[in-house]
This record gives structure tokens, sequence and C-alpha cells, in this order.
């Protein structure tokens, strides 16, 4: 190290006077007083890495007339003190406070005692003697110095120091130290802290109690209260402050939320200070519930200057509770608080607000409108569009202009958070809105990335080459719809073909039964769909989801429809199971009953002409296990609701007939499960149920 | 305490039945769901247990490891911790079960603060959602209900004919019926003395032998739906029948059902006592404030379901309901942000942790480990 540090200081060889001179302590100190600036440079960084002897040595240019010396000399100093203060250096540490401490004498210039009370905070170790900073607290001059390093230094030497110095002092400075207390939050403080507190000026009452906030003492709270009864009329709201910090430590800590609900209400309703009760009416919203909604709105009826601190309230309360309390106190509320509080409701994204919202775009007073198109484009629910439409296309050109801009915000916004739906029904409003071609254009592209419903007819008007290759099944069916609706059912049958190989998500499904059931009609749609819809079950045998379906109880794969099986007490057989759902989900529950921690199995044939490749697709509540011709093609141990084709698997049938066999399990809740069958892209499979 | 309350009180022109005031204090951010109170270390202070560790007390800041808590997702496989001295050497054991592992099992005290416990598999029972303990046969030692389908009783082995210690065993009794669900209960309905079992979808009658388990009766008399683990039967309205209390556990709300008659048939009516708050997952019986009268407390299970449940992202809380007949009063113990409030978790306890005859709740879950000490009024 000394070599490398040898090394370090012949390449700064330059900034010295003369090359050949040795580099040590002294003259690094006579260049960071000096005048050369890069010579000081080097100096300010090579001087912390000395010894601690350079401490002492570098005081002299604490009175430097040179300011730039004075500063480097600082930082070093710093360095020193802040090197020092780790584990293992503790006699070092102890050697520099020695050393600062002595800027603190008598005969130090000003400056050099300034910069020792500011140096001290940082190297004094705890239980280190800090009478010379002690003293100074007696001395007019200094004391306000000494109190504040003192304060920070919040040693227990430096807070016995500052607690002693309460008794002998005066009010002013009295109110310094307490005030100081409160900074820095300590146990030791408290117990001289409370003295005050009971028996000062009420000025000094007044910062003891700041002092004593933080502790969350449920003992404070009456002296407290009586502090605010007993100091005179122009120091009140000082008071009515503390007692609110105390409330808010109170709610902080837990276990006394009760009773900062209390101070908060009391201060509310008695003081005469409307910052005051702004303060209250924060704290409120900061750590409240539902309760104190109606106080909250209350408190703005006699009082317009609280509104604001009131609507920032409501809307740091937060929770399904504090919703409801809201929409429950709105109509009590001051038309003026009633219009500000749209924007509170807009930021809740709770579509309970919705109607409030909608009701006040229709307001005769364009602020309300105005604000309840900024709440609606806030909420950024999907609810709000028709509304702002409505908005756009009844309203004032200003309304217009204000309802557009809604829109397109909320479009945006629906689009960053990858909400297509609400996206979709945003441009659609926009679209229907839109004053002008561009902005129609811009709607339409988004209708046309983002499509819903409502906006298929539109879609249609508008179909460009390639907009069909790009849309999903769900998209697709609704065209189809559409076409269907508007007498070119020529065209919808086209379309219908495309359908089933885009089905690639569980969703997809319902969505093309929602829209082809009224064009199919439910058995033409089901075999199209390929969905089998009888089978024969048997059932319940325990089951844990442990096991999964390691377990077997009737001799699965293979299957007996004669054989029974016991289970306890219970005798089980095969018995016919037939669905009616479109969708051709099979209820246990309702066969079985409402059990948990069981399984069921079903079987059901059917046939092709010709063997083929194919598809099962299938969902179930909970898990499910699928054989073909007594081969495994599927297993699932899941705990899930019912999506029909939540699950895929390749299947070969032969041609035929051909068995199918599913066990379902169940943990809780519903039990059940959907199949159908498909060819490998998802198209309709040709196959015929047999009869069994 | 009482007097400087009552002066606030007084200055605040505040009504005279007055909050409770608790110390709260971080045990740990660990985020176990289950704790209970128990003499680990045999050294007359009351410890914490809870997951993978136990808390020294009176001070609870030495933990001590208890071993390894399978973990399944943000869940800890350890919906309980009953303790018991199963073994019967005198340290006291515990008593645990998840939902995934679907075992009912106990730690074994090694009766050395360094040594991990040694973990006992009692039975595979299923998922076990939160156990129950009950004194179902009514000899004045409990019995563990994992709550599970079927209804199961697992009954400690003890010596002299089971009225002496434990010895590390349980018998398994099932009863096969009922309609259960998410809920489970116990308590004397038609009072005949015999405690009986309450699923979500009715109860069971307790027969006049406990353990004649074909003699139990079926009542599907009601529909709890995910209903609180457990549901509490208490005579709430004091009209000499006992009613249930009953916590949405994955839901909003808190009601009780009254027990009534039409003149021939059993009715039950409910009410409501709480719809703005959800997750009500464990309820407890106790009288809270010493004043002679029972309170309900409870709090919120925070993310229940990892997220899924309604309102699952709204303030956390911990309660206590003065009864009043029938007309709840919600005391507010924590409120506010999971960051710097507390719930109940699945499995919280009630013990009085510095004997100042003040009833303490030490409660888990995942916003960690707090212990709320009863300061009284």
């Amino acid at each position: 190290m000394r070599l490398w540090l040898c090394g370090l200081l012949v390449a700064f060889s330059s900034y010295a006077a003369d090359p050949g001179a040795p580099v040590t302590v002294d003259t690094l100190v006579q260049d960071l007083g000096g005048a050369d600036k890069a010579a000081r440079v080097t100096a300010r960084q090579l001087l912390p890495k000395q010894s601690i002897e350079a401490v002492p040595k570098l005081f002299p240019l604490l009175n430097s007339e040179n300011p730039d010396a004075l500063w480097a000399a600082m930082r070093v100093l710093e360095d020193f003190a802040n090197q020092v203060g780790v584990a293992g250096r503790e006699k070092e540490r102890q050697k520099v406070t020695d050393a600062i401490m002595t800027l603190l004498a008598k005969e130090q210039s000003p400056v050099s005692r300034e910069k020792g009370l500011r140096l001290l905070p940082l190297v004094v170790p705890e239980g280190y003697d800090v009478a010379p900073m002690a003293a100074l607290l007696r001395d007019a001059e200094w004391r306000e110095k000494a109190r504040e390093s003192l304060s920070l230094l919040n040693t227990h030497e430096a807070r016995k120091a500052l607690a002693d110095v309460l008794k002998e002092t005066d009010d002013a400075f009295r109110v310094a130290v307490l005030d100081g207390f409160a900074v820095t939050k300590h146990a030791e403080n408290v117990k001289p802290a409370l003295a005050w507190a009971k028996e000062g000026t009420p000025e000094v009452r007044l910062a003891a109690a700041r002092a004593l906030a933080w502790t969350a003492d449920m003992k404070l709270v009456p002296l407290f209260q009586s502090i605010r009864t007993e100091v005179p009329d122009a120091l009140r709201k000082d008071a009515e402050d503390i007692l609110l910090r105390l409330a808010d430590n109170l709610a902080r800590s837990g276990g006394k939320w009760e009773y900062a609900m209390r101070i908060y209400r009391d201060v509310l309703k008695t003081s005469a200070s409307i910052p005051v009760r702004g303060a209250a009416v924060s704290g409120l919203g900061r750590y409240g519930d539902d309760t104190v909604v109606a106080d909250i709105i209350a408190a703005t009826a006699s009082q317009r200057d609280l509104e604001g601190p009131a609507l920032n309230a409501l809307r740091m309360l937060s929770g399904n509770a504090s919703s409801q309390a809201m929409l429950e106190a709105y109509p009590s509320a001051s038309e003026s608080m009633r219009a500000a509080m749209l924007d509170v409701f807009g930021s809740k994204k709770d579509a309970r607000f919705l109607p409030f919202l909608n009701e006040a775009t229709k307001s005769t007073d364009p602020q309300t409108r105005t604000a309840a198109v900024a709440a609606l484009s806030a909420s950024e629910l999907p609810g709000a569009v028709e509304a702002l439409a409505g908005l756009a296309n009844t309203g004032s050109a200003e309304d217009k202009a204000l309802a557009t801009g809604a829109l397109t915000a909320m479009a945006s916004a629906m689009v960053a958070r990858g909400e297509s739906d609400a996206a979709g029904k945003a441009y659609y409003g926009l679209y229907r809105a839109a004053a002008t071609d561009e902005l129609r254009a811009q709607a339409l592209e988004g209708i046309k990335r983002y499509p819903v419903a409502e906006s298929f007819d539109l879609i249609i008007q508008h179909l460009g080459e390639g907009d069909v290759a790009k849309m999903d099944a769900g998209t697709l069916a609704g065209l189809v719809k559409a076409l269907f609706d508007a007498g070119r059912k020529e065209e919808g049958q086209k379309l219908i073909a495309e359908l089933f190989p885009r089905m690639t998500a569980p969703g997809d499904v319902r969505k093309i039964v929602e829209f082809l059931l009224p064009i199919l009609g439910p058995d033409e749609l089901a075999k199209r769909l390929g969905v089998v819809r009888k089978w024969r079950a048997v059932g319940p045998f325990p089951w844990s989801a442990a096991e999964a379906f390691t377990k077997t109880h009737i001799n699965e794969p293979n299957v007996d429809l004669k054989a029974t099986y016991t289970e306890g007490k219970d005798t089980l057989s095969w018995k016919p199971v037939e669905t009616g759902d479109l969708l051709g989900v099979i209820d246990f529950m309702g066969s079985m009953g409402t059990l948990s921690n069981v399984s069921a199995y079903a079987f059901t044939r059917i046939h092709v002409d010709a063997a083929t490749d194919a598809q099962v697709r299938c969902g179930s509540d909970d898990g499910i296990k699928v054989w073909v011709n007594g081969v495994a093609v599927h297993e699932n141990n899941v705990d899930r609701g019912t999506a029909p084709d939540s699950d895929r698997a390749p299947i070969k049938l032969k041609a035929g007939d051909n068995d199918l066999l599913v066990r379902v399990t169940q943990g809780g809740g519903g039990w059940n499960f959907c199949l159908r069958l498909t060819q490998p892209d998802g198209r309709t499979l040709a196959f015929t149920p047999v009869d069994f | 305490m009482t007097s400087l309350a009552m002066i606030f009180i007084c200055a605040a022109g505040i009504s005279a039945q007055e909050p409770l005031v608790f110390e709260r204090q971080l045990i740990s951010p660990r985020i176990f769901e289950a704790a209970s109170v128990m003499d680990v270390n045999r050294d007359k202070h009351p410890d914490i247990v809870s997951g993978e560790f136990w808390y020294e007390g009176p001070d609870f800041t030495v933990e001590h490891r208890i071993g390894d808590v399978p973990v399944v997702g943000e869940y800890y496989d350890d919906f309980s911790c009953y303790p018991m001295d199963v073994n019967g050497d005198g340290w006291m054991d515990f008593i645990t079960g998840g939902f995934f592992g679907c075992m009912l099992r106990w730690r074994e005290n090694p009766k050395d603060s360094n040594k991990e416990w040694p973990l006992h598999e009692v039975a595979k029972t299923g998922n076990i959602e939160r156990a129950c303990f009950y004194d179902i046969d009514n000899d004045k030692k409990l019995e563990v209900f994992p709550v599970t389908k079927p209804v199961s009783i697992f009954k400690l082995d003890c010596t002299r004919k089971g009225k002496g210690k434990g010895k590390g065993s349980f018998t398994q009794y099932n009863i096969d019926k009922g309609n259960g669900g998410h809920g489970f209960g116990c308590g004397d309905v038609n009072g005949d003395g015999r405690p009986d079992v309450i699923l979500s979808g009715g109860w069971l009658e307790a027969p006049e032998k406990t353990y004649d388990t074909n003699a139990w009766v079926w009542h599907d008399e009601f529909k709890l739906g995910s209903a609180s683990v457990p549901v509490l039967v208490y005579d709430v309205n004091a009209d000499g029948k006992n009613d249930l209390i009953v916590g949405e556990a994955h839901n909003f709300g808190l009601y009780w059902m009254e027990q009534g008659t039409d003149g021939t048939n059993r009715t039950w009516v409910k009410h409501s006592i709480e719809t703005g708050r959800s997750q009500y997952h464990d309820l407890q019986l106790c009288d809270l404030d010493n004043d002679g009268e029972i309170e309900l407390v409870t709090g919120k299970r925070y993310r229940a379901h990892n997220g899924h449940d309604p309102g699952d992202w709204d303030p956390l809380g911990l309660y206590y309901f003065e009864i009043n007949k029938g007309q709840f009063e919600r005391v507010t113990i924590d409120y506010g942000d999971p960051k710097q409030a507390s719930g109940a978790g699945i499995y919280f306890w009630l013990a009085d942790m510095d004997g100042n005859g003040w009833t303490d709740i030490v409660a888990p879950g995942k916003q960690g480990l707090y212990l709320f000490k009863n300061q009284g009024r």
C-alpha cells in the first residue's frame, strides 16, 4: 500500500513547487492553503489518505482568507471525521474528537468554533464528555449553534446536556431545545419534555407537547386537551395542531385508531381555525374509514374553505366501504361540493359512481358538465363511453370538444392497459361523436383494431382488403351475425367456414355461441362445434389433490358399464347423464351432490366413418383425465373453474366406434366438465354419437 | 389508564362506552397466516408460535426455528397451530395442517430452543382449509377437526382410559353425512347439551354417543356459502337459543343467523353485521374488555385468495364487536394499508401475554405477525 501511495505521489510530482521535494502532510497542507488550484485539488484528494496527525494541522486553514482553502480544509476534516467512525478505529476517533473539541476553546476564533460545532456531530462517540459543547449552551452568542450541534449529535451525553439546560435558560431557548427534541424523537427526552408540558409557559408547554407527540402515548391525550384549553386564544390553533400530530401518531401506531378518529372529529367540530380544521379533515382522510365520510362532507356544509381538504381526504379514502359511504353521503353535500366530488368519483374507477357522473353530464351548469367529462375520462370505465358520446352528440361545441377529447384519452388509456373491449367501445363512441373526417378516420382505425359487438356494422361498411384475415374468431363471429342481420347471408355463410380454425383461446367458443346461436340454432351449432352431450357416469369416489390420478377406482382405462363399485356403504353404478347445454357441460353436483375431495368418471362412444386424426378440446372443474380407446391422451390435475377449450390434446380415431372415458376431480365448489371433438385444426369433425 | 381515557373523553364530549387501547408490536414481517401462544420453553412466559418460527416471551425479540413449512405460491401450507401436549411428555407440541399438503400433522417440541421440531403425520385427510378444535364429547379435552369432507374427528389417545396424558397418536372417526363446503363450526344448536357440527349447508345433530357416527342426523337448514372457519355458535340475542355468527371468508360481509321457530320447524333469519368489508376468515368470541359480556373478535385475512377475492385490495382491519344482543357495534383496533396495519390472518390467537388481566391478540397474516397488547380502557 505504501509503495502504491509513493507511486501515486510521484505521478503527481508536477503539482509541487519543487518536484524533487518529498511529499509530506505538511507539504499537502501547504498546497491545500496555497494559491495553486491544481495543487489544492491534488492535496484535497491525498490528505484524507494521510494519518490523523494531519487533523490539527488543518485547523489554521479554517481561518484562511482564501474561501477555497477554507472550503477544502472543511471537506478534508469531514472526511477524517467520517473515516474514523467505523468499527475498529475507536482510538483514532477519540483522538480526532479530542482535536476538534479544542476548536471550541475561548481563545479560538469565531470561525474555528463554528466549524468545530459543525464537525463534532460527525465524530463524537457515544460516552464522550461533551462539556465544552454544553458550556456554549450558556453563552447567549453561541447557544443556538451549540444546541443544533448537540441535537444533531444526539448521544446520551448530548441529550443530557440539552435536558439540563432546560432548567436554567429562558423560555425562547427552552422552546428551541424542545423543538429539537421533536426532531430527534428519543425516549430519553420524554421525561424532561413531559415535565415542561405540564409546568411551562404556554409557548414552552406547546413546544414540549410537540416534542412528545411522536410517542403516541395515550396518557398525553388528556394533557394535550388541557393545554389546548389553557393556552391563550392566540396560541390555541398551535395547541390544536399538536393534538392532531398526536392523533396522526395514534392512528399510525395501531391499537388506538378509535381515539385518533375522535381527536380528528373533535378538532374538526370545535376549532375556530380553518387551517386546523382542514388538517383535521386531512387526518380523517389519511387514516379513516367509511365512518368518517359523513363527517368530512358535513364539515364543508358550513365552511366552503374546507372543500379542498375535504376532496383530498375523500380521494385518499380507499376501499369498497368508503366508496359506498360516499355514494350515500353525496346527496347531502352542498351543490358546490357535489360538483367538486365528481373528480373524486372519477378517480375511484368504480362503476357504482357512473350514474352520478353520467347524470352530471346533463347538468345545466357548464362547470359541472366539464367536471363530469373529466371525471368520466379519468374513470377509464367502459360504461363512461355512452355518456361521453351522448354529450358529444347533443352538447354545445365546447361540450363536444371536451367529450371527444375525453374519449380519445380513454381509448389510448385502454389500449395501454391492454383492455381491448373497453378500447373498442371508446373508439366506437369517438367515431360517433367525431366532428371532423380526420378524427373519424382515427376512430375507425381504432375500431378495426379493437372491434366490439356494437361496431360490427360499421366495420362491415368499411371492410378493407386484408381486414378479415387479421380478425380473431370472436370478431369474425360478430361480423357473421352482423351480415346475417343485414340480410347478407351468403357472405355470412362464407365467413362461418373461416371461424372454427380461429378458435385458439378458451373464451372463443362462448363468443361464437353468442353470435351464431341465433343463426344456426342450438343443434346445428353443437354439431358443428363437435360437442359431446350424452354420457354415462359413475361416482363419487374419494380423491385428493395430492394423489392426482394415480389411484384407480373402476379398473380404468378398462370400462365395464355393468359393473358396480362399493364405496363405504354406497354401491355405485353407471348411470346415463345427458345435458341440453349447448357447450355440453355435464354437472356432477346435480347428479352426485355438493361434495369435496371426490372424483367421477364419464364414458361415451362415437362413430366415424374413416380413421382420422382429431383433437379433443375440454374444460373442467376441477381436474380432468381423458382416455380414447383405452389410451390416456390428456391429464391435467388442476384446481379451476370450467372454461370450454381450456385443454386440447391430439387424438387418433379409428374407423367405426371409438370409446371416450373421462375422469373429473373435485376439490371443492363447482364440479363439472365439457368436451368436444374437432379436426386437428379446429374445423368441424364429422362424427355421430353411438347408443350403447 | 381508565382515568386518563375518561379525562380525554370528558374533554372531547364523548360517550361513556370507551374503546380498548392496544399497544401494537410487530413481531415479525414473515407472512405465515396462523399463530398461537404456548409456553414452549417452560420458563413461565408465554411464547408465540407461527409457521417456521417461535418467538420467545416476554419480549418476543428472540426467534427460534421450528422447521420448514412447504410454500405454495404466496401461501405457507400451515393453516392452523393449536397447542397440545400430544405425546404427554409435559412439553407443549402443536397441531397443524394445510390445504395443499392435505395432511393433518403435529410438531413435537424438542425441549431445546436450538433444535428443530420433528414433524409427525397424523392422517392424510384431504385439503385442510383450517383445522378446528372442540370438546365434541364433553370430556374436557379438545378433539381435532381438520375441516374436510367427510367430517373427521381425531381424538387424542391418552393413558388411563382416555383421562391421562397423550400417547402421541389419534383415533379417527368419520361422519359420512352432511353437505359441507367452505365453513365449519361446533356448538349446541338444539339445546340438548351436546355440541353439534355446523357445515356450510346445514348442521349435524350430535347423538347421545358421540362416536356412534351413524347416529348423527343431518339438518339441511341453511346455505352459508363460503363461510368463515369457524362459524360461531352463540346466543346472540339472548333468547335461549344459540344462533350462528358467520363471516364471509372470501367475499364481503359479516352476519348472524338467528335461530327461531315457526311453531313446527326451526327457522334461520339472516341479519347483516357488515356488508362493506371482506374476508372475515377467522372469528373468535372473548370477553375482551372484561365487562362480563362476550365480544366478537375478527379481522380481514389479507389476500385470502392472493388478490382474487372481492375487496382484496381494500384496507386491512382488526376489530372487535360489542354484540349488544344483535345490535353489533364495531370497534376498530387497527385499520389501514397493509404496510402499516394488521388483519387477523386465517388463525389468530387470544391470550393474556403480559399478565395484566386483559386479553391480548396475536394477529398473523400476509401483512406480518403482530401482537396487540390490550391495555384496557
